[in-house]
């Protein structure tokens, strides 16, 4: 089976409109890291221009999973995973181009990875609607707290899941042998899908906590539509020291 | 709608140059969530130009280049996903 990607670049205008620009001067925002999806790639040289008028200054970068400056991708949520290389110190805000919440959040769950305690905002702006939309750690508040009790489980449980798809994108077996060295004491088995699914689970009820070794945003925000405790790996793992 | 018209370039003679490369009898197209409604239109124009095709519309998530079909590894000759660039995996882990 081989394997075509296509963009679906945006057709229409890519353009912030004056509310997004009043914003960023309201905000007194000097420096801000840009961001979008392959959809409107296409469009930052535009968005550049537009920022440098106002005089802000724009950092970007490469993330870990992206072939393209200024992309952004929804499993990039670990502080490092941007590739900002310490440009991060003196920015004000993210400011992301495209629609929906999925690439937002995973910018919030960088910055509250970071543990630098800034919990800077994400301001959105979709080119369709002609929408600004301002995201901060609000919007994630609900998963963290659900983290912090999973957290809990796991390090009170001894029989744990671990859950690892085949999908050669996502799947990452090593996990399982870094958890089993770091946590000898408990026992680990490893369950093996080409879908996760929370339904699934439950038919393991010997199971006390899961360990998610798939796409990170099963372990955050997916998390939450679930009674099972399931934790991303490397958030286990962060817990080892 | 004709595809031309739509909010998004969908590039269908890539595809249709990709079938024809691959010398494909059947595909798979996987479809970022906001481009699923537009699905039909996909499909009509591909069976329009290569009416030989099996054209298979995968109906679950799809959210990223990782997230490919793998059952389907020999049951399809192409997979396209329309709206996903590439995606370079950290074999490491996450971090």
């Amino acid at each position: 089976m081989k394997l075509l990607l296509i963009d679906a670049k945006y057709n229409g205008e890519i353009k912030f409109t004056k509310e997004v620009l009043e914003y960023l001067k309201k905000k007194k925002y000097k420096t801000i890291v840009l961001y979008t999806t392959t959809q409107f790639n296409h469009g930052i040289p535009e968005i550049l221009e537009q920022l440098k008028k106002e005089n802000i200054k724009v950092v970007s970068s490469q993330p870990e999973r992206t072939n393209k400056e200024f992309q952004i991708l929804g499993c990039d949520i670990y502080h490092g995973n941007l590739n900002l290389n310490n440009k991060d110190k003196n920015i004000d805000a993210f400011l992301y181009i495209g629609n929906g919440k999925f690439h937002p959040r995973a910018l919030l769950f960088e910055e509250e990875d970071s543990q630098d305690n800034k919990n800077k905002e994400v301001i959105t702006y979709d080119p369709i609607g002609k929408k600004m939309i301002v995201y901060d750690k609000k919007d994630i508040e609900k998963v963290i707290q659900k983290r912090k009790a999973n957290i809990k489980k796991f390090l009170t449980s001894e029989k744990i899941g671990v859950v690892v798809t085949v999908k050669p994108g996502q799947e990452h077996m090593h996990y399982v042998e870094k958890l089993e060295k770091a946590f000898p004491n408990k026992k680990f088995y490893v369950f093996i899908t080409d879908n996760v699914s929370f339904s699934d689970m439950e038919n393991f009820n010997f199971i006390q906590c899961w360990i998610n070794t798939a796409c990170p945003r099963i372990g955050m925000e997916d998390a939450l539509e679930t009674n099972n405790s399931i934790l991303n790996a490397e958030e286990a793992l962060s817990l080892k020291g | 709608m004709k595809i031309e018209e739509f909010d998004y370039d969908l590039e269908i003679e890539k595809v249709i140059e990709e079938i024809n490369k691959q010398n494909a009898k059947s595909v798979c197209l996987q479809l970022a969530d906001g481009l699923k409604p537009r699905a039909k239109e996909i499909v009509d124009e591909i069976k329009d130009k290569c009416p030989y095709v099996k054209v298979l519309i995968w109906l679950g998530a799809c959210f990223g280049a990782c997230d490919i079909p793998i059952s389907l590894t020999n049951k399809v000759d192409l997979t396209v996903q329309f709206g996903h660039n590439r995606f370079v995996k950290n074999v490491r882990g996450w971090k």
